[in-house]
């Protein structure tokens, strides 16, 4: 591309004037307020009307392979529960031969293979769940008895995410050394300016923690505040200790 | 490739002004400074196919844009993408430099686009977009934007090259997705 060539410097002033040239360029990127949200997207959104208008006139396939896939498996689908037990039971309450006992017995190992394979689908769907899961962010809180808790409420980057409101027995369980959960969601992997506030008895301004969270790819973020102490402190940790 | 340029003597040691001139427009940034941290389109594609499956279960992308200026290999320090969920009827957009997420936006504007499949890497179409433009507009024209879409230009995905010569018109150079070719080119 033509006007990205340089010429290549030959003598030391030129190379200093190279060198100065690419600090400014340098200062002038790091110095430009909101360079990334001007650049970004530049060509989509000056030209958003032309390409909606475009896409509209598409004839696009809405259901995609993934929103077809519909969570369609039931651990329990295939094994009658019900059914097998009362099987087992009826096997014992009959047995009145050592062939019957046979037959009892064949009847419990058969709901033993069902509760196997039903244990193994749930497995399945747990490990599924848990990839979907991935990256994901836990906010909980503790107090003690001389703290009463009225209502609680967490923000990620300026939106409300979780909000309680305390009831008797929330604030009993907390008394008793409990630990509330107030926010536990999928989160993207960047950092990201999480607020906590919380209502005692009596106040009409919240109280408030804020911190700058870092959530970790496929891990879950745990954040506790604790509100037992004169100051509100605030511990982050990951799975395995970081 | 464009040609270089032989500089006689005699002729001023170094064009000054239009270096600052380019560099303060932020038109041009050295070589030196651009290729340090650039990446192809397909890059830090994982780490944004991260970000949007937090957001939705059924996000795709459809569109892929220069974020930073690209160079003459098709890397770029930062690349844009935007996704759109069917089922949220919604398109969230991220930013990556350096391999970091800089910007994850909630687009205003929503609309059913294809998701992107199959495509190449930005790196594997410079080459044919810039022998169109050196040969539609010489090689004094500089590359303004690289993006990739489904369904606009081309009926399957496209890269589109998007050239202007001074402040003149632009040329809009439309490369096949899949196999590089220049499939189509125009002024606008």
């Amino acid at each position: 591309m033509g006007r990205q060539r340089m010429p290549q410097p030959r003598t030391a002033a030129r190379r200093r004037l190279v060198a100065v040239l690419v600090l400014a360029a340098s200062a002038i990127r790091v110095g430009t307020a909101n360079a990334d949200d001007e650049a970004h997207l530049r060509f989509f959104l000056q030209n958003r009307n032309f390409l909606v208008q475009a896409f509209e006139r598409l004839s696009v396939d809405d259901a995609s392979p993934s929103a077809r896939r519909a969570w369609d498996f039931d651990p329990f689908a295939a094994w009658e529960a019900d059914e097998a037990l009362q099987a087992v039971r009826a096997a014992l309450d009959t047995a009145d031969t050592p062939e019957h006992l046979g037959a009892f017995r064949q009847s419990l190992d058969s709901l033993l293979v069902a509760a196997q394979a039903a244990a193994a689908r749930l497995d399945d769907l747990d490990r599924r769940f848990a990839s979907h899961l991935r990256t994901a962010v836990e906010v909980t809180l503790a107090t003690n008895q001389s703290v009463r808790l009225e209502r609680v409420e967490a923000r990620l980057d300026g939106e409300t995410t979780g909000e309680t409101l305390l009831s008797v027995e929330e604030r009993a369980a907390l008394a008793a050394g409990g630990v509330l959960e107030v926010l536990r969601r999928v989160v993207e992997v960047r950092p990201q300016t999480l607020e906590v506030r919380w209502w005692l008895a009596g106040d009409a301004v919240p109280r408030e923690k804020t911190e700058i969270i870092a959530p970790v790819a496929d891990a879950l973020l745990r954040i506790h505040l604790d509100l037992a102490g004169n100051e509100a402190k605030l511990v982050q940790t990951l799975p395995g200790g970081g | 490739m464009p040609r270089k340029r032989e500089r006689p003597k005699g002729e001023s040691r170094f064009p000054i002004a239009w270096v600052l001139l380019a560099i303060a427009s932020g038109w041009v940034v050295p070589q030196a400074v651009c290729a340090e941290g650039a990446q192809t389109a397909r890059g830090w594609l994982p780490i944004v196919l991260h970000a949007a499956d937090a957001w939705a279960d059924d996000a795709r992308l459809v569109w892929v844009e220069n974020d930073a200026p690209v160079d003459a290999t098709g890397r770029a320090e930062a690349w844009g993408y935007l996704f759109y969920s069917p089922l949220q009827h919604a398109m969230r957009s991220y930013s990556v430099r350096d391999g970091a997420l800089t910007t994850a936006k909630d687009q205003a504007v929503s609309v059913a686009a294809p998701g992107l499949d199959a495509w190449l890497d930005s790196d594997a179409v410079m080459d044919a977009a810039l022998r169109r433009a050196n040969s539609d507009l010489g090689p004094e024209h500089r590359l303004e934007n690289l993006l990739l879409v489904r369904g606009v230009f081309a009926r399957e995905a496209a890269w589109v090259a998007v050239f202007v010569l001074a402040e003149g018109p632009r040329l809009f150079v439309v490369c096949d997705a899949q196999s590089g070719d220049v499939l189509r080119a125009w002024r606008g």
